[in-house]
Formats: structure tokens, C-alpha cells, sequence
């Protein structure tokens, strides 16, 4: 659905170099600090901004030579950007039934069933609804291939979890559908993707199956005298703490069998930013 | 485009009272036998900053980043606004040309069809001339840095089109085009070089565009 090989964009600071493979069927989940490059490997892969290198493929085809009615099946959400905040849901329903050939009316209905009043401005929205219209937009035109940028930022768990829920309905619609989502809420992550892309100052640093992740990645927390002691062959990164040290670990059970004395916890999205990020080599 | 289209229109509903506004004005301050042009000149005039308006809609809120993530390319979306533009200058002066004909005829003073055609011609040219001088720099520089800009830019063109029409007056082409008989009237080259100017502008304003970063 998409691939990026060696994507590239540079702006004074700060550069990205990208490459990244969404599959249909697949939930994937991109991972990473604020200003690390989330938004804008987005942009570049939707074509907001042109990539100085690399190349993008967009459901099989070069983004330019995707036609109107291919570009309708793939749909975008940010967190910060929408059609004027001024514009009445109503309003917004006439523009978006025309962009994708639906029947007048058939918007307002879908916002109706959402809780969602299509006499409200988009600006006087809470964020959850905000949140929610953005989505319920995207998926109005019915695509194959989802964006979202930050779509659960700022919800609280229930506005969340009706987010998800709505995507999780998209996902079970075919198998030739897709997402591409980057959130900073690591339950949102773990519950839904299928694979993560971790990144950090605009290059890809980590990539793996959710499952692998949560099965075969550990934190190992050691003394300084047990960590001398440890193998450190499958350590991929350590990180000083006050009682000596934590190691992230691709290889989980090894530790528990081999080193039954020391405390081996599962891997979690946030042990692994904070350890990739932060963490030192061995 | 015709979503593009249906945008830029609801983005007139939400300011509705200010264009009727406009029409209330044009209508009354037109009825005057002295000022039976006005609605037309004033009407154009001011539709014409209407682009200016819906690129103000379209920025607000990063809502560039989302448009550009549609299904809608560059040039469809710079091509959309010069025809929106054309299309709201176009039912202005018109609008106008209405309100000068129906206070002619409860004046008792109707004008004549070539007057309201040369009015309508006339209001159309200077209409046409504020977008094309200002769409190119708002949609390279955005609507908030891009009004300065437009300012300069049309002081700069109306400094050069005075200075240039003076000049062309006292010279030798200026007395053949000005002579009655003139094959290249000046009535006929302004709307001319209006229209050439607008489609100038249509594409600077789409180079400008594609070049720009959201």
C-alpha cells in the first residue's frame, strides 16, 4: 500500500531519511518523539511536500501518476489540520459528498449517527468530537488506504477507545485495506498495530511485529555487579539508573532461563522509546 | 474541481451579510442620477477581493496541509480559484449592472445598452486587475504576509500603468490608438490586456504554488 525507499527532505535543523513498507491487511504504527519527523514523513508520503530524494509508492503507483479517483482511496486525519474551523459540519458534508460523488445528505446522516451536530461549527467541536469528525471524514470517502497523524492526541480513554473502535471496523471491511498511524499513547499502539516504526530525528531506528515485540523484547533491570556478570550479546541498549542499570533485549527468555536472579520484564512501546532514544550502546 | 468550487462557496455563506451588505450599498448610493455607474465599478471591485478571502479560509488552521492531502493537484486547486474568482467578479458586475438598470427605470431615466455594456466592460477590467496582481503573492507568500506584498505590488502597477498611460498619451502611438477611428480603440485594449494579465497571472501564481511547502 505504501513504500518508501530512502526518502528524503531536509529543512534548516533537521533531515529525513525514511524508508518504510505498509502492507494490505496491516495496521501500522510509527512511533517517536515530538519533532522527530512523523508529520512530515506524512506529508511527503501524501505528497503535502515534495521529497528532495528517494522514492514513494502510493496503492502500487508513483504518487503524480495516481489518478483523481485512485487518490480517493487513500484518506488523511491530522490532529491540527482540517477544513476551515468557521465552516458548520453541514458545510463541510457539501463539500466532501461532492469531492467523493456521495449523495447529498449521506455526511450529516453518518455525523447524526455519530453524536455528531451538523448545525455545529467545526471550531465550536470539543476536541474528542473534533477528533472524531476527522476521522469519520477520512473514512466517509470509503478508502483502502488510511493516514493518521495523531488522531487519539489530547482524547481522553473513552474518546480513544471510539476512535480505535472505528478503526478497528475499518480494518475488519477487507484485507486490501491499511493503516498507517502514529500516536504518542503507546496502549493505542500496542492494542492496534500489527507492526511499529520507531523514528528519531528523521530516520527509522527500529522496526518490528507488535508480537515480536511484546513477546521477545525485555527489560532487564541489574546491579552494577550483576550487570558485569550478564551476557551481553543480546543487549541492544542500556540506560544508568539508580540501582545500577536497565538493558533492553530481543531475546527475552534467554534471561529468564540463564539468569533467573535478576528482574526481566516484558517489552512495552515505552521502555522502548525511552531505551532507544535515551539509552547508550553496550 | 467542483468541490473545490463548492467550497469556496460556502466560505461565502459564512460572511452572507457582508456581500449583501455590499449589494445594499451599491443599490442605494447608485439610485443617484449622478453616480448611475457605481453599482457595477464598486460591486466588481469588491467581489474581486473575494479570492483573497477564501485563501485567508483555506490557510487558517494548517488547512493547507489537509487540502493538499486530497485528491486535488496544485493546478487544479490554483485553476479553481482564478475561475472562482472570475465567476463571483462576473455575477458582481452583472449584479450591478441590474441594480444601475432598475434605478434608470424608476428614475425615468433608463441608460441605454451601450452604456451599461461599457459600464460592465469597464467595471470588469479593473475587477480583473486585483486578483491578478494579488493571487500570485498570497498563494506564494500566504494570505497574512501576502496583503502587505499585494499592497506594494498594486501601488507599484498603478504607479507604472499611470506614468506608462501619460506617456503613451503625448506619443504618436498614443494619438493613433486614442483617434475615434482607431482600429485598436483604447476601450477595446484595456479589457484585452486585462484578460492577457489574468491569464498571465494564473500561471505565475501555479508556479509559485507548486513551490511552496506546507
Amino acid at each position: 500500500m505504501i513504500k518508501a525507499e530512502g526518502l528524503l527532505k531536509n529543512y534548516p535543523g533537521f533531515s529525513l531519511n525514511c524508508t518504510i513498507k505498509v502492507e494490505p491487511g496491516m495496521v501500522t504504527g510509527l512511533i517517536g518523539r515530538n519533532g522527530s519527523g512523523k508529520s512530515t514523513l506524512f506529508k511527503t508520503i501524501l505528497g503535502v511536500t515534495a521529497p528532495e530524494g528517494g522514492k514513494i509508492e502510493l496503492l502500487g503507483k508513483s504518487p503524480e501518476k495516481l489518478t483523481t479517483e485512485e487518490r480517493k482511496q487513500v484518506a488523511a486525519a491530522f490532529s491540527d489540520s482540517f477544513f476551515c474551523s468557521a465552516l458548520t459540519i453541514a458545510q463541510v458534508g457539501k463539500i466532501v459528498e461532492k469531492l467523493y460523488g456521495k449523495g447529498a445528505g449521506e455526511y450529516v446522516t453518518m455525523c447524526r449517527s455519530q453524536g455528531l451536530d451538523p448545525a455545529k461549527k467545526v471550531k465550536d467541536l470539543s476536541t474528542g468530537m473534533g477528533a472524531r469528525l476527522r476521522v469519520l471524514t477520512a473514512l466517509f470517502s470509503q478508502p483502502k488506504l488510511l493516514i493518521l497523524d495523531e488522531p487519539t492526541v489530547g482524547l481522553d480513554a473513552v474518546a480513544r477507545d471510539e476512535i480505535l473502535t472505528m478503526l478497528r471496523s475499518f480494518m475488519n471491511g477487507g484485507d486490501d485495506r491499511a493503516i498507517l498511524i502514529s500516536s504518542h499513547i503507546s496502549t493505542d499502539i500496542e492494542s492496534l498495530c500489527d507492526d511499529i516504526y520507531m523514528i528519531s530525528r528523521g530516520s527509522i531506528i527500529f522496526h518490528e511485529d507488535t508480537d515480536e515485540l511484546l513477546g521477545r523484547y525485555g527489560i532487564i533491570k541489574v546491579t552494577d555487579e550483576e550487570y558485569d556478570t550478564l551476557d551481553k550479546s543480546a543487549i541492544i541498549k542500556i540506560r544508568k539508573e539508580s540501582y545500577g542499570f536497565s538493558c533492553l533485549t530481543d531475546q527475552r527468555q534467554f534471561y529468564i532461563e540463564n539468569y533467573p536472579w535478576v528482574t526481566v520484564e516484558k517489552g512495552s512501546i515505552d521502555s522502548l522509546i525511552l531505551l532507544l532514544e535515551g539509552g547508550n550502546d553496550v | 474541481m467542483n468541490w473545490l468550487f463548492e467550497k469556496d462557496l460556502q466560505y461565502v455563506k459564512i460572511n452572507n451579510r457582508v456581500y449583501l451588505m455590499y449589494i445594499v450599498i451599491a443599490v442605494a448610493l447608485g439610485a443617484g442620477e449622478k453616480m448611475r455607474g457605481f453599482a457595477p465599478a464598486y460591486l466588481g471591485m469588491l467581489f474581486s477581493m473575494t479570492c483573497i478571502t477564501t485563501c485567508a479560509y483555506d490557510e487558517q488552521d494548517k488547512g493547507y496541509s489537509y487540502l493538499m492531502s486530497l485528491p486535488v493537484t496544485r493546478k487544479m486547486y490554483v485553476m479553481e480559484k482564478y475561475l472562482f474568482n472570475l465567476f463571483t467578479v462576473v455575477v458582481a458586475v452583472v449584479l450591478g449592472a441590474a441594480a444601475m438598470a432598475a434605478s434608470g427605470l424608476i428614475r425615468g431615466s433608463m441608460p441605454d445598452r451601450d452604456e451599461i455594456m461599457e459600464t460592465v466592460f469597464a467595471s470588469l477590467t479593473v475587477a480583473l486587475f486585483v486578483p491578478a496582481l494579488s493571487m500570485p503573492v498570497i498563494l506564494r507568500y500566504g494570505s497574512e504576509k501576502g496583503r502587505m506584498i499585494t499592497i506594494v505590488v498594486i501601488g507599484v502597477f498603478l504607479g507604472g500603468f499611470v506614468v506608462g498611460a501619460y506617456e503613451l498619451a503625448k506619443s504618436e502611438l498614443g494619438k493613433i490608438l486614442m483617434a475615434e477611428d482607431s482600429l485598436f480603440p483604447f476601450s477595446l485594449i484595456m479589457p484585452v490586456g486585462a484578460v492577457a494579465i489574468y491569464c498571465l497571472s494564473y500561471f505565475v501564481a501555479l508556479r509559485f504554488f507548486r513551490k511552496r511547502e506546507f
